[in-house]
């Protein structure tokens, strides 16, 4: 297992606060620290976008990657927001199977542990509303 | 461009050789057969971390004793279809012989750690939460399910003819026939997609010689690209493969080799290239069972993923000079290489002349 902080660190508006740039000329979208856009060269702003929506699609991951296995099942969703944005997130709180068009809302977790160096990370996931 | 001559080696799980040393052997033989190439270009994805070597280009140069240009080429699990397109644009430019080499390794540790590796496909902000290569094409599955109303039952189809076109094919993985209940009951990776749903894990090597002389298979390839993340696509279209279908003329062709490493992933393919209308794929899969993907595809021959798109190319070479499996002997053939279900798509077109 890797967990880099500098990773964690430059993702932090995405992971714990859903904040993406968004470039006011293209309206494009970015889930990381870009501060122009690369088409436009316009600054972006940050957006911090809905924490609730429905989802759209689900999958219990059952064969998981190597440093999730103490994760496994591992439940993914694709939910669309209330403002139409769509992200994939981790499903958590999962007592009963998933139903597309289920009512979600954000909720940080702890998604990865590294067990050498102790590390956690964090990240916004998706629990029924 | 022309194919002067491809070479592949039986996709299996080859404990005993290294990437370089496996690509070097496949490419010898089609040297041997064609003569030195004014370039060397080779694809490969998940060999880099099952080996922790990343220059295996220049170790298979190296080992062929060639001093010519050494190019690595690398998107996705479309890198092979990549080389490919390179190589046409290479042949363009006035080199005389361009060599692709494809090769890729999966078994070099548990199946946990290909699982990782194949993570590295998917934008850093969807991967961390464990979402991997199978998870993504789950997401995929449920969604064209519900839209075309398509039952598990119907989606076990595309498994069950692979494995019957691999039974065929002796550089096929899986040999051996199955059925739609085995596919419904084989264990889940991740729901919907079950075992037999998925490509296995393969390592393999193939190598094809290109030329700017006449020979009896013409090749003309085309690629486009649209986004990588996930949550921002249609996930039962891919935008790239009409794109690139369109800018080659949408060519008609006797056969098909789409890039199916999970179900869903050829269904959609066979819809974006027009080749059977939208919701509709499995129903011309039924009614043309020997056209859509005759060595097995990714499903049933394998899927050595930096490699893949080579082997394909290769089988259909194989098909208009002496015939592929169930198949027989055809004159015109498509192949569709694409990274991450069509973050972008590489289509190579060959044709009897």
């Amino acid at each position: 297992m890797e967990i880099s902080p500098a990773h964690i660190w430059r993702n932090k508006h995405y992971r714990y606060r859903f904040e993406v740039n968004v470039c006011p000329k293209c309206g494009r979208a970015f889930r990381e620290n870009v501060e122009r856009c690369p088409k436009c060269g316009e600054r972006t702003t940050r957006v911090r976008l809905p924490l609730n929506g429905k989802l759209l699609s689900w999958t219990k991951i059952v064969q998981a990657p190597d440093g999730y296995e103490d994760f496994a099942p591992i439940y993914v969703g694709l939910v669309e927001l209330e403002d139409g944005n769509r992200v994939i997130a981790k499903l958590v709180d999962v007592l009963e199977e998933p139903k597309e068009g289920q009512e979600v809302e954000a909720v940080l977790r702890r998604i990865r542990v590294d067990g050498q160096s102790g590390l956690i990370e964090y990240a916004l996931c998706f629990r029924p509303s | 461009m022309y194919v002067c001559h491809a070479e592949v080696i039986p996709v299996c799980r080859l404990y005993e050789k290294s990437s370089a040393a496996l690509g070097a052997e496949v490419a010898g033989k089609v040297i041997r057969e064609c003569g030195e190439p004014d370039a060397l270009i080779v694809s490969t994805y998940l060999s880099r971390m099952q080996e922790n070597f990343h220059n295996i280009g220049a170790l298979i140069a190296e080992y062929l004793g060639l001093e010519t240009e050494v190019y690595e080429v690398s998107s996705g699990d479309g890198s092979g279809g990549a080389a490919v397109s390179l190589a046409e644009k290479l042949i363009k430019s006035g080199m005389k012989r361009v060599l692709v080499v494809g090769v890729d390794k999966s078994n070099d540790f548990q199946h946990k750690h290909a699982v990782k590796q194949l993570q590295t496909l998917i934008a850093p902000y969807e991967a961390v939460y464990g979402l991997t290569y199978a998870g993504a094409h789950a997401l995929a599955t449920r969604i064209y399910m519900k839209k075309f109303n398509v039952s598990e039952e119907e989606l076990a189809l595309w498994p069950v003819v692979m494995h019957s076109h691999a039974v065929h094919v002796p550089h096929a993985m899986l040999r051996f026939p199955i059925t739609v209940e085995k596919v419904l009951k084989s264990q889940v990776v991740a729901s919907p997609i079950t075992l037999l749903h998925s490509h296995p894990f393969s390592d393999g090597a193939a190598a094809i010689m290109f030329t700017s002389e006449s020979t009896p298979v013409e090749v003309k390839t085309s690629a486009s690209s649209s986004k990588l993340t996930l949550a921002e696509r249609d996930l039962t279209f891919m935008d790239s493969a009409k794109k690139a279908m369109e800018k080659l003329g949408n060519p008609e062709a006797e056969a098909f080799e789409v890039h199916d490493p999970f179900t869903i992933a050829g269904v959609i393919a066979l819809e974006s290239m027009g080749i059977a209308e939208r919701g509709k794929a499995l129903k011309f899969l039924e009614e043309n069972q020997e056209a859509v993907n005759p060595s097995g595809g990714l499903k049933a021959r394998g899927h050595p993923v930096g490699a893949t798109g080579v082997y394909q190319v290769a089988e259909g070479f194989l098909a208009i000079t002496q015939g592929l499996g169930r198949l027989g002997k055809v004159k015109s053939f498509l192949t569709q290489s694409s990274n991450l279900l069509g973050a972008s798509t590489y289509i190579t077109y060959m044709k009897e002349v």
